[in-house]
């Protein structure tokens, strides 16, 4: 066995302490608080759990929820990804704006639009239509996560399809496949491992969804839902929230290990030698048109989603007095700015910090530097399966108390928003270290520089790309998120995402409008920086 | 001129392709024979691949014609032609067996499955692969590979196969069995192929008829030994083989022969072999391969084309050992076969007059 530097085993060590105080700790102490009744072990909430029709209900909707729109999200994501990778289409560039867009704004965006257009006081339900229907419940929310997680779909699928080789493509029609068969012959069955970890990613997001089923669940309760209403609740279970975390965790872990086990194993060896460079071969035009039609009417609905939360943001009374006002605006200032700056401090913070640790973590594991680096691979992308809402119920059964007793302050915010990027950070920072040649350190140490030096002087410069794409997602999201933050923060340490749920959920969807579009323009300011201060070379969403 | 149509398996007619404002293919014009075996011959990015994925149909012309059996092909799809392309990464489908691989171009030929089946066996037999057809691409070695792919492409009895490049990913001891192997296949079954290679002693040993290309044009065509001993121009001169160049001013031309001198005053007699003009006072380039010039301690017995000369190097390259002379002003590269001993000092230089040839630039 290689013998491993001492400042490796350090920095390894520091990464254990971190992620077991944070992220094990939490996970434990909940798995303990749905055990220990009064008098010590016992199965009795779980038992209490899996008798209450309550609970019931609730694991069954999610189940159904995440089944019915993992499966529509993942067709979209394949239609646009096709669309977009394999066929010659006019307006790509709008098409891929549109996945840029709903991967950067709110989690819930499309929620509180469809409340403003299909809700008790929607535009099109109430106003238009004058129609008492009722979209709230599954078919709404249905609705809603395929429009909110097809662009995770996509993401993964249009790398796959992208790095199908199309020579396989040219040799089918070589031998006489037509167009059709090209795509039921040989594109799809290739596609399908990537189709699997598509739904398995879409999956893991709509279980763990919180917003969109606040906003628009009404009388469908899911899991994620029951957690925030155990803790929130009139009367606050603990013990009971835990338990539901445990339910809600077991299929997300599931999932999360399957998704890893498939990625790991990349189920097709693509037999290639010299690659070649061959532009894409025409489609037929009904196949062309068809994909196009499709493509644009799905992207109208993101459109229309974001329009109306616009257009909400300036209309003085929603539902019933359609005129320009800026009394939204107005309202939200007084709570809405000292919270935005909360947003931007802690974001700021915790995307540095989780850059910077999630280039470390992917060095040790990459390079294989770290004692016990399967764990430290394992823990350090766990964080990406664990429901906001677990990992928040969790924060608090841990910190409330001494000896570590961090809630209500900032930094348990900042902390939580790290722990939960961390695998964002990770991603980032191996993909970087993969394209580096590790006889590029070799020659540095060779050279007479340490692995410290080396890392310093030859690896943190080459990986700057890498360590701000970790930086600008890692802050998006801790810019967006709100599934842990609503438990973790105060009232000094309050967040716009937190509030701007609360005045959807409670009857001001203009007021919520107006925060949003602050929100929005608050990431794309700061995005617009990042992009001066670090030039070209910070390549942001290649979709 | 019926006849020779219907011998002609490909005739492609002054077609161009450009990309852009690169011309990919200016005005290429050649002819394959049936049952020949016509290699174009190359540099990387000459052209040749995009040659013939055209005349495979993956490419429209923009200008030119392409007739495959006689028929103008232009604006079929590539399903339509019956062309049967290997890949030069072999492109075997990774989710189909060697069987299914080889048989997929024959679920568009409407066969009844037993009639499949045989034809998957004889083309296995024929390439001796029988035993690896319940296998998976990624099982196979690179030469198993590349016979699965020709077993693919031949298996639908296609009117020409095009092979691009499919040795290149094979290492050096197998090329060359597997190119000796294509050729007796070729020859068996009596199939066209069109093959693009940049490896020249590929295309010498494979070709029956050479199609050399050069920044999208066709520079030279012919059999590999006019190809080898009568370059047309420089660059075919030096792009296959070792060759000496040699600048010199015509003194005499006739029909048959032509006289010149070159800059140290060394006087060359020169069969005509070329119908590139040469007058009188013209100065021109002249080529000779190193296997073509003799040398010897003895003076030889003609005074024709012969100057004394010093050997300032000798390397040892197994079969052969490689002189470098010095003959006045020139440096010539002169190989003999090896035998015990290695010259040294002050020799005689002959060179051949039916060897000497004119190159145009």
């Amino acid at each position: 066995m290689r013998v491993r530097e001492p400042a490796m085993a350090a920095i390894t060590a520091a990464m254990f302490l971190f992620l077991t105080i944070f992220l094990l700790w939490p996970l434990g102490e909940m798995i303990a608080k749905s055990l220990i009744g009064k008098n010590g072990l016992t199965g009795a909430l779980y038992y209490e759990a899996i008798t209450q029709p309550r609970f019931g209900n609730a694991f069954y909707n999610s189940v159904c929820m995440a089944v019915l729109s993992t499966i529509t999200a993942t067709l979209v994501g394949y239609v646009f990804a096709y669309a977009i990778t394999r066929v010659n289409l006019p307006g790509k560039s709008v098409f891929r704006a549109i996945i840029i867009l709903q991967l950067i704004t709110l989690p819930f965006s499309t929620g509180l639009a469809f409340l403003l257009l299909f809700g008790r006081n929607g535009l099109i339900t109430s106003t238009l239509l004058r129609a008492t229907v009722d979209l709230y419940g599954l078919p709404g929310l249905w609705f809603v996560q395929t429009l909110s997680f097809f662009p995770v779909a996509y993401l993964v699928l249009a790398g796959v399809l992208r790095s199908i080789d199309p020579t396989f493509e040219y040799a089918a029609r070589n031998l006489g496949a037509g167009g059709r068969n090209v795509f039921v012959d040989i594109i799809l069955p290739l596609s399908i491992p990537g189709i699997a970890n598509a739904m398995l990613l879409v999956a893991l997001n709509v279980l763990a969804d919180f917003g969109n089923p606040i906003l628009i669940g009404g009388n469908f309760s899911v899991l994620a839902t029951e957690i925030y209403y155990q803790v929130a609740g009139i009367v606050s279970n603990f013990g009971m929230a835990g338990v539901f975390s445990i339910f809600l965790l077991m299929p997300v872990v599931t999932i999360f290990l399957i998704q890893k086990y498939l990625v790991s194993k990349r189920l097709y060896v693509t037999v290639t030698g010299a690659p070649t460079t061959l532009r894409i071969s025409p489609s037929s035009l009904y196949v062309k048109w068809g994909l196009f039609t499709f493509c644009t009417i799905i992207s109208s609905l993101v459109v229309l989603t974001y329009g109306s939360i616009i257009v909400g943001a300036f209309t003085r009374t929603w539902g019933y007095d359609y005129s320009f006002s800026l009394n939204n605006m107005q309202q939200i200032m007084y709570q809405g700015i000292p919270t935005l700056i909360n947003a931007l401090t802690y974001a700021i913070e915790a995307s540095i910090v989780c850059a910077f640790l999630g280039v470390l973590v992917a060095y040790l594991v990459v390079r294989r530097q770290a004692i016990g680096q399967g764990f430290l691979d394992l823990f350090s992308t766990l964080p990406s399966a664990i429901p906001g809402v677990v990992l928040g119920v969790g924060y608090i059964f841990a910190f409330n108390t001494p000896p570590l007793a961090i809630t209500g302050t900032a930094a348990i915010i900042v902390l939580n928003h790290i722990v939960r990027r961390l695998p964002t950070g990770f991603q980032a920072g191996s993909a970087g270290l993969r394209q580096i040649d590790v006889s590029i350190e070799e020659a540095s140490m060779s050279l007479g520089a340490s692995r410290m030096g080396t890392i310093r002087r030859i690896v943190f410069p080459l990986l700057k790309s890498a360590f701000g794409a970790g930086f600008i997602y890692t802050f998006i999201k801790s810019m967006t998120t709100v599934s842990a933050a609503i438990f973790l923060v105060s009232a000094d340490t309050n967040l716009p995402s937190v509030i701007i749920l609360g005045l959807a959920d409670n009857g001001y969807p203009g007021q919520a409008a107006a925060l949003s579009i602050v929100v929005f323009a608050a990431i794309i300011v700061t995005l617009v920086a990042a992009r001066l201060i670090g030039g070209n070379k910070l390549k942001l969403f290649e979709v | 001129m019926v006849a020779a149509m219907e011998k002609q398996a490909v005739y492609v007619n002054n077609v161009s392709k450009r990309f852009g404002p690169t011309e990919a293919v200016d005005g290429a014009t050649f002819v394959v024979e049936k049952q020949s075996f016509t290699v174009i011959l190359g540099p990387s990015g000459c052209g040749k691949t995009t040659l013939l994925r055209t005349i495979a149909g993956f490419y429209e012309p923009d200008e030119g014609e392409i007739y495959i059996d006689g028929k103008i092909v232009n604006t079929e799809p590539p399903h339509k032609r019956s062309t049967g392309l290997v890949f030069q990464n072999y492109a075997l489908f990774p989710h189909m067996s060697v069987k299914e691989n080889i048989g997929y171009g024959l679920k568009f030929k409407k066969l009844s499955k037993t009639e499949s089946n045989e034809r998957i066996l004889k083309v296995g037999k024929t390439l001796g692969i029988e035993n690896l057809l319940d296998r998976w691409p990624s099982q196979l070695s690179g030469g198993e590979q590349q016979r699965v792919a020709v077993a693919r492409a031949l298996v639908t009895e296609p009117q020409v196969l095009l092979l691009d490049e499919p040795l290149s990913n094979l290492d050096a001891k197998v090329r060359a069995r597997v190119r000796t192997e294509l050729k007796r296949l070729q020859r068996a079954l009596g199939i066209t192929a069109i093959h693009v290679t940049h490896d020249q002693e590929e295309a010498l040993v494979i070709g029956d008829s050479v199609v050399v290309m050069n920044k999208g044009k066709i520079v030279q065509i012919g059999p590999p030994s006019d190809i080898y001993y009568k370059p047309r121009t420089r660059f075919v001169a030096d792009f296959i083989g070792t060759n000496n160049f040699i600048d010199a001013q015509i003194t005499k031309s006739s029909a048959t022969a032509l006289e010149a001198q070159t800059k140290g005053g060394l006087k060359l007699v020169i069969d005509r072999d070329t119908d590139l003009a040469a007058k009188e006072n013209e100065r021109v380039v002249l080529s000779v391969r190193p296997e073509s010039i003799h040398i010897s301690k003895e003076e030889p017995r003609t005074t024709e084309n012969v100057a004394r000369g010093r050997i300032r190097d000798a390397t040892f390259l197994g079969t052969v050992v490689r002189y470098y002379v010095q003959v006045n002003e020139l440096e010539l590269i002169v190989d003999v076969q090896s035998g015990d001993e290695i010259l040294q000092g002050d020799v005689y230089v002959a060179l051949d007059r039916s060897k000497l040839h004119l190159v145009g630039e």
